[in-house]
C-alpha cells in the first residue's frame, strides 16, 4: 500500500511539473505568429489545453484507472457535449448584426429581402 | 442506522455511492460550462466587430500566475488525499491548508483583474467579449468559492470524522478533490480561450 502511494506521489509530482511547463508553452505559443493563420494558433492553443486537461483527468481524477460504470456515464457526457458544441452550426449562421435577417419582434414584420435582382431575373 | 455504500463498494456499480454521485454532478457541470463555451464561439464567429472589444487588453501575466496557483492547489488537494491514505492526518491538514491558501490566492488575483477592468469603465454590458468574459470567469469564480466552503469544512470541523470513520473521511476528500480538479480543468480551457486566442 505504502509503495503504491509512493508511486502515486511521484506521478503527481511529474504531472505538476508537466502542467507548469505546458502552461508556459501555451503562453509562449500565443506570442508566436503562425504566419498570421488564425486556425493554426487556435489549434495549437487548444491542443495544449487538451493535453493538460488529459493529464489532470487521467492522474488527479484517477480516470486512467476507474470503474466501467464511470466510463459509460462519461461517454454519454462526451456525446451530449459534442452535440452542444455543434449546436450553433445547426441553425442558419448569419452575422448577428445583419439587419436583413433579424426575425420579427416587438410587432415588427419580418422583412423579406427581395433577391430577384441578384439572380438576373430567373424568377 | 448506517448509510450503505459509504465505504464498501456497491456490487453492481463497483463504486461507493458518493463517487458515482460526484461524477454525475460533474457531467452536468460539463454541460453548464459547455453551453457557455458554445455561446462564446458562436458570438465570436458571428460578430465582425470582435477585434475591437479589447480582448488583447486582458492581463496575461496575472492570468498565467493564476493558472499556476490553481494547478498548485490541485496538486496539494490530491496530496491531502494521499496523506490520508498513508494515515497521516497532520500532513493532510498541511496540504489541505495549502489548497485553501491557493484558492484564496486565486480569488485575490481575480479580484485585482476585475477591479482593473471596472476602473477603466469596462463592464459586462460594455460589449460582447466582456459579457462572455465576466459571465464565464464569474461562474468559475463561484465554483472556486463553493470549493473553498467545502474544503474549509473538511479542514476545520469536518475533520472530526477521521477519528470515528477514517475510511469514509478519506472518500469524502477524494470526492471533494474530484470537484476541485474539475474546477482546475475548466480553468485550463478558459485561460487560453479567453486570454490567449
Amino acid at each position: 500500500m505504502s509503495n503504491d502511494m509512493k508511486h502515486h506521489i511521484k506521478v503527481y509530482r511529474n504531472v505538476f511539473f508537466a502542467l507548469l511547463i505546458l502552461t508556459g508553452a501555451t503562453v509562449g505559443a500565443s506570442y508566436f505568429d503562425f504566419g498570421g493563420i488564425t486556425w493554426i494558433a487556435v489549434s495549437v492553443g487548444l491542443a495544449i489545453a487538451a493535453l493538460k486537461g488529459y493529464l489532470v483527468a487521467a492522474n488527479f481524477m484517477h480516470l486512467n484507472n476507474e470503474r466501467r460504470f464511470i466510463y459509460i456515464t462519461l461517454s454519454f457526457t462526451v456525446l451530449f457535449f459534442i452535440v452542444l458544441f455543434f449546436m450553433p452550426t445547426l441553425w442558419h449562421n448569419d452575422v448577428l448584426i445583419s439587419p436583413d435577417h433579424i426575425p420579427a419582434q416587438n410587432g415588427e414584420v419580418y422583412k423579406q429581402v427581395d433577391h430577384s435582382h441578384d439572380h438576373g431575373g430567373h424568377h | 442506522m448506517k448509510i450503505p455504500y459509504n465505504e464498501e463498494l456497491r456490487p453492481d456499480t463497483g463504486l461507493y455511492n458518493a463517487k458515482l454521485g460526484i461524477w454525475l454532478f460533474l457531467a452536468s457541470e460539463v454541460m453548464l460550462f459547455g453551453g457557455l463555451f458554445s455561446a462564446y464561439i458562436m458570438l465570436r464567429l458571428s460578430d465582425p466587430n470582435w477585434a475591437n472589444y479589447g480582448q488583447t487588453a486582458l492581463n496575461i501575466p496575472l492570468a498565467t500566475l493564476n493558472t499556476a496557483v490553481l494547478i498548485t492547489s490541485s496538486v496539494t488537494m490530491v496530496m491531502s488525499w494521499v496523506a490520508l491514505k498513508m494515515n497521516d492526518i497532520k500532513k493532510y491538514s498541511m496540504y489541505m491548508g495549502l489548497t485553501l491558501l491557493c484558492s484564496f490566492g486565486f480569488l485575490v488575483i481575480k479580484y485585482i483583474e476585475y477591479t482593473a477592468k471596472f476602473d477603466h469603465g469596462l463592464y459586462p454590458s460594455t460589449n460582447n467579449f466582456l459579457a462572455v468574459y465576466f459571465t464565464i470567469t464569474g461562474l468559475h469564480g463561484l465554483h472556486i468559492i463553493g470549493g473553498i466552503i467545502v474544503n474549509g469544512y473538511f479542514f476545520g470541523p469536518g475533520k472530526k470524522m477521521w477519528n470515528s470513520e477514517p475510511e469514509r473521511f478519506t472518500n469524502r476528500i477524494e470526492i471533494a478533490g474530484l470537484y476541485w480538479h474539475f474546477v482546475d480543468l475548466v480553468w485550463i480551457f478558459l485561460f487560453p480561450a479567453l486570454y490567449l486566442l
